[in-house]
Order: structure tokens, then C-alpha cells, then sequence
């Protein structure tokens, strides 16, 4: 199996973010032994003298006591190395700073940082920082892990319509133009096409620049109905029905003002400047019949597409499930509360309807009793941060996963939450702002989410293989291989 | 704030655990003319600031950092001292006493007395009393 | 067609610098003066804004920043840098945290929701309210359409006791039995919290905004002589001990009144109930053991409404001990609704429930475990700026010079707090597909609780949980 090929992606700031700072006072006199034994490229120098050094490369205190240990063996001791106060202030409890900075890490080389920095879990207190893998004691992989499978088919119906598949159980969440930039989109679309998966639209439309992409596409059909027309279903080989998002159960979509530039209403069909809300439900849908319906219409517009329902947690989130799965979908994509957004209200975002980490056991189990796991597809999303997240999410029953806010953090996103004030997001991502949205090159935005994911199938190969496991598929449902830290853990001797 | 009351500003870095201790239970329960604040390191305090400081009614500063070699930021404290200079030299040009402000490095072994170090300042400061300002003020 | 209730908000400025949470480190030294200098640059123009505020002499810039670390990252000589600002983590304590002060200082300067957008940063559960999460319908809307439907939603409670039948007297005519019970537009009671400064001003800011809202206020007794333009009809008159023997014919124009539990108080509210036909009687206790066994005497007596209350982080009052042990409010409201429903008695008396409510989903949540509505106070008083200093009335000055609050100024803050409040539930309840809030009451089944959440997907997985309480 060929992937897409990891290339260094360094930050696309002067000064990306570190862990630590490390300072040069004037007592250096440029004898470059910082630079001959810093073991991590942290020192260089041009001309014959030291320059700023690359603080996001170093491994801190962890150095201390070691004999390249830069403050040590600077004649001078012009050198120190402190925490830096910003890494205090960056992220939140599901976005630590640890997992920021080991994204960009990911992004920027392919590999998951060796310094120590935290990459597999969060500090939430719950869900899935709470739960992890149950390694047999001999911790060696017992399958080679270059030779594991990380692919998962989309379509396990058998009902004639292409066996689609993906090399990794990954393909990337609907982020509407509009909420982000084209750049954002690109870079998302791109690298998910590199990788031989897929990505949605969002509800936002379709722009005219991803058309050549159309092949990785995953037209979105939301409420707002948004830029759909026939063209943009039929060009695609899935269709994604967006009945909800975990973010804002129950509410729709909803693009303020500010962000309504002319090419985006354009898109929408709208009025610029008018902040746009998408109804809820779908106004055409008000039973599981009606839900049929809506299936089969795009069905018929499409025959080779492939039909995916995305919906969000409520108590009943099983139900949904089986009924779309007697409408006729293949897909089934639960969104979980603590997933991203563009713009929600913050009671939304934290209380209504249920982690993930809860839904997809739930869901797992109901479609295994109704005797028709197998024939359908369930993909999960809604704050899955790393490569972890995912494994575990398959191994909680899940086939595979959709990720929205681990693709942008790749492109250097800080989890600031401005996405929605004004002129959008000032990193350029999550924004249309003319002036903004020229942050991002679109080429360098794809090479760090092929990096990332790079990763994440690595770090997911070495999870199977550990496991004797030697393909992703295998995993799925295999609750035995996990234990969880609040629990004794006893069922399975 | 009434117009006749002295107002002495300080600013001392939270590193400083003593400091910091201070503000535990709320107000740190120094004399009335002291309007203490915590700053997340001594170099937050900016020359042009403290000008302002001045301006807006201060009639002394105090700012109280880390010891020599401590700094969290490696050498915050040196800058602060630094600019606390320039700023007292700078008033002094316009008539303020050079005394009214004052930075001082906590040592290990004085952090202990810090409320007093404060209130020692206090008295130094009654005895100068308030700037003399005209009526805007 | 009902004319709608509408909450008008104005934007009204804080009186006084809250800090941000984080503070700009932003040195000169080494600077290169560069003609295009980062901080110009700055999205939001924070530095162009900045000053130093005149009040705390705190500086601006780390109130207005937004945390883009634009500035941080681009500056050539790295001078540009943040840390955790000590005066914000100072602001609160653990369970009204500088975050939640934040987030009530927005509101009720901008009478918006709080939006944001990136995903929920908080943690996964918590104790207390964070325990639960309120469900949504896929499918089932209060109106057809979602976002305008939820100028149809009714946040409108009654307070007092119900009619449980109607009684036919001979010779025609109806009456309802012992009813007596008021609409209230808002499930909200606004009251006075205990240990915080108190004067008039405050308590004149609280009674306007009551009657702007068409809402209910609650007012001590001893203060009606320096209120001369109350209005009666939105005020709950509260009484202490002292006033009880004081003729209740005095005070027959309010609709209610209340006072604290007492033993033998069964007699005063017999004496009320007798004098001032009509009138509503609440009587307020704290949650507790003692608590069960009183409501009955309490109902036997005549009281109308039953005011419980636990204390500022909604913990059983009165109790020693580390606080993860003692009980919280949603699990207190629930054990008093449940044995009210038990003995057939739920709906003869209205349940009011306060202490610990910071957030407007703490309300919804307070109402899904059965409360009819909630007595906000210290809420109402973070709306006005308050910092939830430890030493209140202890320290010598109060940072935010709550005691003169300026009543136009305070009015506003209130009703811009309790408009987007009110907008939040219209969310929660719109995405439940309700109709109106009275629905709600202690319907736990639009309601999930960590703890079964747990038993339900994790349990079968997991196993038995390890005997611990929720961090």
C-alpha cells in the first residue's frame, strides 16, 4: 500500500509556539557548542553566529543531567531554558496545551513528538481521557505493524452500489465555505484525496474550485439546503444527509453577519452581510417515513452514490440509527456533543445531547441485537483530538471516524474560539475575510494534514499490532481491549 | 478616592509566594492608602505605564520582584528594575521625588516580611504626603 | 393572539475593568522599531485601544485581547509574549469560577448568548449540574419552524397553589378550592444572597427590574419605607422572625409573602392565610433532613409556596465535612419533588429552589429535576460587577463600589442577565421540542445523568465503577 508521502511542514508564524523558551544573553561569544550538541536542531547558527533558537524543538528539562545538555556545556552560561509562560494559557481541557502542540508536531514531520509532550489523551476528566488500551503485559507487537491494515469499507450493504474504501477509517467532517476559508477547504480536500478518502462540503455549497475534486467529495444536505442542486449531488460518490451537528443539537446551522461576505452569499443564494440560520429539522421531514423518502430521492439522482446520515446524540440516537438503516442508508454518522462548530451557543455546546464516548456503544450494540451491524456503516465523531481518540472509538463499536477540529489545528489552529466574532478567525483559517483568508497557501495547508495523518496511521498500526490484531476492521466493537481508569474492570477475566 | 487620601500603588510578581499569599483571603488587609496587585511577572510593568500610574493619582509605586537568578521569564526582574529607574528619573524632571518610587528584589530571606517591607514604604510615603495636584486631580 | 412576552436589553458597559484571562507581556527592550510593528497588526486592535484603566490601573490590553497569539508569533525579536493573569484566577472561587464570572459579566453587559465557536474546552463531567446533559428531539419541533418557533416557547410559571377541582355550589356557580396562584413570565424569583453587601441602592436596582420584567422580587420588610414607588404587584414582602407578630392586614396589598421556617410558624401562616384571603404564603427552609418532615406541616398549615434554598455552591446547608460528600441541589430537588409526587401532593404546592445557581443552564437543570422556578441572588449581584471576594464584608472597600450601584446602570445589567438567560432556555427547550417550561418540570426523561449514562454504555463494557465520587 502506498500512502502519501510525509514532507517536513514547518509553522507558517515566525515564532511557532513552544513548551519551552530558550534564552541567548550577551555573554555568548558564538563558540557554537550549543549548535554542535543540541541532539534536537534546537541551536544554529549563520554567518558564525548563533540565531533565535528553534524553542519549539526543545526538550526542556528534560535534558537536564544529560551531558548535551545546552546550559550546561555553554562555556558562558549564557544559556537558559524556562517554561514558557504562554504554554500556561494555551488550550482547554480537551485541547490541552500538550495536544496542540504535539498536532503541530505531527503536521509539521509525521512522526509524534519524543520530548514527552502528551499526544494520546486530554485532560477532560472522562470519556475517552478516562479509557485505555489493555496492551498484553509483553508489550511487543505480535503482528508486524507495517504489514496491518488500516482500511475500512463504506458500503457493506451489497445492494450493487460501489464497495467504496478507505486506507485509513478516517474522512474529513463537513466544514462549510463560509465557516471556513477556500484555502481551509483545499487543504482539507487535497489531503484527503491523497489519501484515498473523502471529505464533505459542509452545508455551504459547493464551490466551483473543488470541482475537480468531486471524486473525494461528500456533498452535504442540510437543512438550510444551501447550494444543493442536482449537479452538486450527482458529481459525488457520497451523499451526506445533515440532520444535526453534535455541537448545537436541535438547532441549526448558523453563519453571523459578519461573515456573509459576497462570495459566500453568493454561494448560499443568500443576502451578504444578513447573518444565515439553518432551519431545524428538515422541513420536509417529520417521520422515519419521510426520512425514506429523503434517501431514496437522492438514490435516484445518483445511482452510484453512496448515502450517509448524520445525526447527533439524543437519549434515543439508537433508534435514529436502525431507522436509517430501514431507510436505506449506508452510512450511519453520529456527531457527538463536544464536537466542533463554527458558531454555537455555549449551553448548546456543553448540555445538550450526549458525549460520543456514550452514543457509539449504545448505537454498537442495538444495531448488533437488531442483526444488522453488518450491513451498516457507523462512522463517529464530535472532539475525537488523536489517533487514540479514534482507535478507541472503533474499539467502543465504531467502523470508523470524521474529524473537523484535529484537521484545522494541523493548519495551526490555537482553539482561540473567535471563530464567529466579526471578521472571523484571525489565524485565517475559519474565515472568508478577503484579507484574512490569504493566511493559509493552500499547498502547505494539505502537506500538514497529509502529515498528520501520516501519524495517526502509524500510531494506529502500532496500536493493532500490539494488539495481534492485523487489521483495523478487527477492532471494531472489541470493548475487551480496553479498560477504563474509573472502573475495576472485571468483566473479562 | 477622595482627594486628600494618599494612594500608593504596588505591584508585586505572584511568583513571589509570600506576596501572593496575601491576597488569599481577599484583600491583603494592608493600611488603606496601599492598592496592592498581583503582576504574572515584574517585567509586566511597563515605563510608559508607570508614567500613567502617576497621572492617574498615584502618589508612590512599589514594585517587588523575584530575586536575583529566579526570574520565571530569566531576567524580567532586571528589565523592571531598569524601567522603574528610567520612570523615577523621568518624574523627577517634572518634580516628583525619586523616593515616591522604588523596586525592590524580594531575597529569599525578607520574603517573610513583605507586609512590612510595604508598610515600611507606607510611612516613608505619609511622611512625603500626596503630590500636590491641581484641582482635576 | 397573546401578546408575546418580550424582554427588551440594552448593551450597558461595566462600570469597572474586569481583568482577562490572560495578561500581555510586552517588552521594549531590544525592540527594532520595526515600520510595520506586529502589534498594529493585531485583528481586534487591542493595542491601538490600549490604556491603563484610570479605576484599578490595570492594563486594558488584557482585558481586550482575544488570545490569537498573532502578536506572540510574529514579532522578530520575540518580545511579544502571555501569561495566566493572576487577577482573573484570583476573581470567584472553585464553583463560581472566574470563567463563569465572565461569562455573566458578558451577559449582562451585552444581553447576548454567549457564542463561540471550536468545540466545547470544558471538562468531560463534573459534580453538581455538570452531571447532567439535557436531551433533544431528532424530529419533534414546538412549531414548524425551528428558529422562529422559539418566539412561541412560554417561560411562564404559575406561583401558588393550583386548583386541584373545581367545586360546584348549589344554586349555580363555581369556586376552585383554596386556590391562589399568580403567572410569572419568567421562572425566575429575584432575590437577595446571604453575606454579601446589601444597601438600598441594590435592593432599589432589584425591585425595578423586577417590574420591568413583569417578574417577582423578593423584599425584606424593614425596607418598604425607603421604597415608596414599589410596586406591590411584583414584590414578595419577607418578613423575620421580629415582624411575625405584626398584623398581616398591614400587608395585604402584596401578592406574596414569606418568611423563614420556624418552629410553630404553621401558626403565623394560618394567621395570614385567615387575615388576607388570597393571598400567597411561602415559607422558605433550607434542604436537609429536616426538610421532609416539615413540608407537610408546613401544607397542612396553608402554605402556598415551599422557598428552599441550599447554600452559595447549591450544598446542603449546615453540614461539616469535605463538600464532595455532601449533597448537591439537583439530587436535593429531586428527593423533595419525588416524595411530593409519592404522597399524591406535588401539585398542591409550588417548589421553589435557589443557592448554587450561576449559569443560565443550572436553571433548566433545576427545573428538570423538579423545582417550578428558582430564586436567583448572587447571579443578580455578579450582573452589577461583584467579584465574589472571600472577605466581603470584612475588607474595607468593595472593588467594584457595588453599595452605590447607579439604579439606571444596575436595571439594565439585570434584565440584560436575565434576557439572555431567558434566551438560553428558549434554546434548550426549543431543542427539546417544548412548548413551554411548565413541560419541564421534573421531566428527568428529557434529562441525562452521568450516572446512568455510565450504568447504560459503560458498565456492561467496564464492569463495576471504583467506589469514588466525581472529582
Amino acid at each position: 500500500m502506498i500512502y502519501p508521502e510525509v514532507r517536513p511542514v514547518p509553522s507558517r508564524y515566525r515564532n511557532p509556539l513552544s513548551k519551552f523558551k530558550v534564552r541567548r544573553s550577551k555573554a555568548c561569544e558564538s563558540c557554537l557548542t550549543c549548535v554542535e550538541v543540541c541532539p534536537h536542531g534546537v541551536h544554529w547558527a549563520a554567518s558564525g553566529k548563533p540565531q533565535f533558537p528553534r524553542e519549539h524543538l526543545c526538550h526542556g528539562f528534560a535534558c537536564q543531567g544529560q551531558d548535551y545538555y545546552c546550559v550546561d556545556r555553554c562555556p558562558n552560561g549564557a544559556l537558559t531554558v524556562i517554561l514558557n509562560p504562554v504554554y500556561e494559557v494555551l488550550g482547554d481541557r480537551r485541547w490541552t496545551a500538550d495536544l496542540l502542540l504535539s498536532t503541530w508536531h505531527m503536521a509539521e514531520t509525521g512522526r509524534p513528538p519524543t520530548d514527552g509532550l502528551e499526544y494520546k489523551i486530554g485532560d477532560s476528566g472522562g470519556g475517552f481521557d478516562r479509557i485505555e488500551f489493555a496492551f498484553p503485559q509483553d508489550g511487543g507487537p505480535t503482528v508486524d505493524p507495517a504489514r496491518v491494515s488500516t482500511a475500512i469499507p463504506l458500503n457493506r450493504r451489497r445492494d450493487g452500489r460501489p464497495e467504496l474504501e478507505i486506507p485509513i477509517p478516517v474522512y474529513g467532517g463537513g466544514m462549510s465555505y463560509g465557516s471556513v476559508s477556500l484555502s481551509t477547504m483545499l487543504s482539507r480536500i487535497q489531503a484527503f484525496a491523497a489519501w484515498g478518502s473523502y471529505c464533505s462540503t459542509g452545508e455551504g455549497g459547493f464551490p466551483d474550485e473543488l470541482i475537480t475534486y468531486s471524486d473525494h467529495i461528500i456533498t452535504q444536505v442540510a437543512t438550510g439546503l444551501f447550494g444543493v442542486r442536482e449537479e452538486t449531488i450527482q458529481r459525488v460518490p457520497i451523499v451526506e444527509f445533515k440532520y444535526a451537528q453534535g455541537a448545537k443539537p436541535g438547532l441549526g446551522g448558523h453563519l453571523l453577519g459578519d461573515k456573509v461576505t459576497p462570495s459566500v452569499a453568493r454561494m448560499r443564494e443568500a443576502v451578504a452581510g444578513s447573518a444565515l440560520f439553518s432551519p431545524f429539522p428538515f422541513h420536509s421531514v417529520y417521520s422515519v417515513e419521510d426520512h425514506k423518502k429523503h434517501i431514496d430521492w437522492i438514490k435516484q439522482i445518483n445511482p452510484r452514490a453512496l448515502v450517509s446520515v448524520k445525526v447527533s446524540t439524543p437519549t434515543d440516537v439508537d433508534m435514529v440509527a436502525v431507522g436509517s438503516y430501514y431507510a436505506g442508508a449506508h452510512i450511519i454518522h453520529l456527531d457527538g456533543s463536544y464536537g466542533g462548530t463554527g458558531a454555537a451557543p455555549d449551553i448548546a455546546k456543553k448540555n445538550i445531547a450526549m458525549p460520543i464516548e456514550y452514543a457509539i456503544p449504545k448505537v454498537h450494540r442495538f444495531l448488533v441485537e437488531e442483526g444488522v451491524r453488518d450491513e451498516m456503516t457507523l462512522i463517529v465523531s464530535g472532539g475525537l483530538r488523536t489517533a487514540y481518540d479514534a482507535a478507541k472509538a472503533i474499539a467502543l463499536g465504531a467502523d470508523g471516524v470524521v474529524t473537523g477540529t484535529a484537521d484545522m489545528v494541523a493548519l495551526e489552529c490555537v482553539r482561540c474560539h473567535n471563530c464567529e466574532s466579526g471578521r472571523g478567525c484571525p489565524r485565517g483559517i475559519a474565515t472568508t475575510d478577503p484579507q484574512l483568508s490569504t493566511m493559509i497557501d493552500r499547498n502547505w495547508g494539505t502537506q500538514r494534514i497529509i502529515n498528520l495523518f501520516s501519524s495517526w496511521r502509524e500510531q494506529l498500526a502500532d496500536i493493532l499490532a500490539r494488539l495481534g490484531l492485523s487489521s483495523v476492521t478487527e477492532l471494531v466493537g472489541r470493548t475487551d481491549c480496553l479498560r477504563h481508569l474509573d472502573y475495576e474492570n472485571d468483566l473479562h477475566g | 478616592m477622595s482627594e486628600n487620601s494618599l494612594k500608593i500603588v504596588v505591584r508585586g510578581c505572584h511568583n513571589l509566594a509570600a506576596y501572593r499569599r496575601l491576597f488569599d483571603r481577599g484583600d491583603p488587609g494592608l493600611p488603606p492608602e496601599i492598592e496592592a496587585g498581583l503582576v504574572p511577572c515584574s517585567s509586566k510593568v511597563d515605563a510608559p505605564h508607570i508614567i500613567k500610574f502617576f497621572e492617574h493619582g498615584a502618589d508612590a509605586l512599589l514594585v517587588l520582584a523575584c530575586p536575583p537568578g529566579v526570574c520565571h521569564l530569566v531576567d524580567g526582574n532586571d528589565r523592571a528594575e531598569r524601567r522603574v529607574a528610567w520612570a523615577a528619573r523621568r518624574l523627577a524632571e517634572i518634580g516628583i521625588e525619586p523616593e515616591r518610587v522604588r523596586f525592590l528584589k524580594v531575597e529569599a530571606d525578607q520574603e517573610e516580611k513583605i507586609d512590612e517591607i510595604i508598610k515600611e514604604f507606607s510611612q516613608t510615603i505619609l511622611e512625603l504626603g500626596p503630590i500636590p495636584r491641581n484641582s482635576r486631580h | 393572539m397573546p401578546k408575546k412576552y418580550h424582554l427588551e436589553t440594552t448593551p450597558t458597559p461595566a462600570r469597572h475593568l474586569a481583568p482577562g484571562p490572560s495578561s500581555i507581556l510586552d517588552w521594549e527592550e531590544g525592540c527594532r522599531k520595526c515600520h510595520r510593528c506586529v502589534r498594529w497588526e493585531c485583528p481586534y486592535g487591542v493595542y491601538l485601544h490600549r490604556d491603563v484603566d484610570p479605576f484599578s490601573l490595570a492594563d486594558t490590553a488584557d482585558s481586550l485581547c482575544k488570545h490569537c497569539f498573532q502578536c506572540v508569533q510574529s514579532c522578530p525579536m520575540r518580545l511579544v509574549n502571555q501569561a495566566v493573569n493572576p487577577e482573573f484566577t484570583r476573581l470567584g472561587d472553585d464553583y463560581w469560577t472566574p470563567d463563569i464570572l465572565s461569562r455573566i459579566y458578558y451577559q449582562s453587559e451585552t444581553g447576548l448568548i454567549p457564542v463561540s465557536g471550536a468545540g466545547y474546552g470544558g471538562p468531560f463531567t463534573g459534580p453538581g449540574f455538570d452531571a447532567m446533559w439535557t436531551d433533544m428531539s431528532e424530529i419533534v419541533r414546538p412549531t414548524r419552524d425551528g428558529i422562529h418557533g422559539r418566539e412561541y416557547i412560554s417561560t411562564t410559571v404559575d406561583l401558588g397553589r393550583k386548583p386541584e377541582f373545581v367545586r360546584i355550589e348549589p344554586g349555580g356557580g363555581w369556586s376552585e378550592n383554596g386556590a391562589c396562584f399568580v403567572e410569572s413570565p419568567l421562572p425566575f424569583i429575584l432575590g437577595l444572597p446571604e453575606g454579601r453587601r446589601l444597601s438600598l441602592p441594590l435592593i432599589s436596582a432589584l425591585a425595578a427590574a423586577a417590574e420591568e420584567m413583569r417578574a417577582f422580587c423578593l423584599i425584606p420588610l424593614e425596607y418598604l419605607k425607603d421604597l415608596p414607588d414599589l410596586a406591590p404587584e411584583f414584590t414578595v414582602l419577607h418578613l423575620n422572625p421580629e415582624q411575625l407578630n405584626l398584623d398581616p392586614a398591614g400587608f395585604r396589598g402584596f401578592p406574596m409573602v414569606q418568611t423563614d421556617d420556624a418552629p410553630g410558624v404553621e401558626s403565623w401562616v394560618k394567621k395570614v392565610k385567615n387575615s388576607n384571603p388570597g393571598q400567597i404564603v411561602i415559607v422558605r427552609l433550607p434542604f436537609g433532613p429536616a426538610c421532609q418532615e416539615r413540608l407537610v406541616s408546613l401544607m397542612g398549615a396553608g402554605a402556598d409556596i415551599l422557598h428552599l434554598w441550599a447554600d452559595a455552591h447549591g450544598l446542603q446547608p449546615g453540614l461539616d465535612g469535605p463538600d464532595e460528600k455532601k449533597p448537591f441541589l439537583k439530587d436535593l430537588i429531586r428527593e423533595v419533588h419525588l416524595k411530593l409526587v409519592d404522597w399524591s401532593l406535588r401539585d398542591r404546592v409550588t417548589l421553589l429552589a435557589g443557592g448554587g445557581l450561576a449559569l443560565a443552564e443550572h436553571t433548566a437543570k433545576a427545573i428538570v429535576c423538579g423545582a417550578d422556578a428558582v430564586v436567583l441572588d448572587l447571579a443578580l449581584w455578579a450582573a452589577m460587577e461583584c467579584r465574589l471576594c472571600p472577605d466581603c464584608l470584612e475588607r474595607r472597600a468593595c472593588p467594584v463600589e457595588i453599595e452605590t450601584v447607579p439604579l439606571d446602570w444596575a436595571v439594565r445589567r439585570l434584565k440584560n442577565l436575565i434576557g439572555a438567560w431567558r434566551n438560553q432556555l428558549l434554546e434548550v427547550l426549543g431543542a427539546m421540542g417544548l412548548r413551554e417550561i411548565r413541560r419541564l418540570r421534573g421531566e428527568v426523561g428529557r434529562a441525562m445523568f452521568f450516572e446512568q449514562l455510565e450504568q447504560e454504555s459503560f458498565a456492561p463494557i467496564f464492569g463495576r465503577r471504583k467506589g469514588q465520587s466525581l472529582k
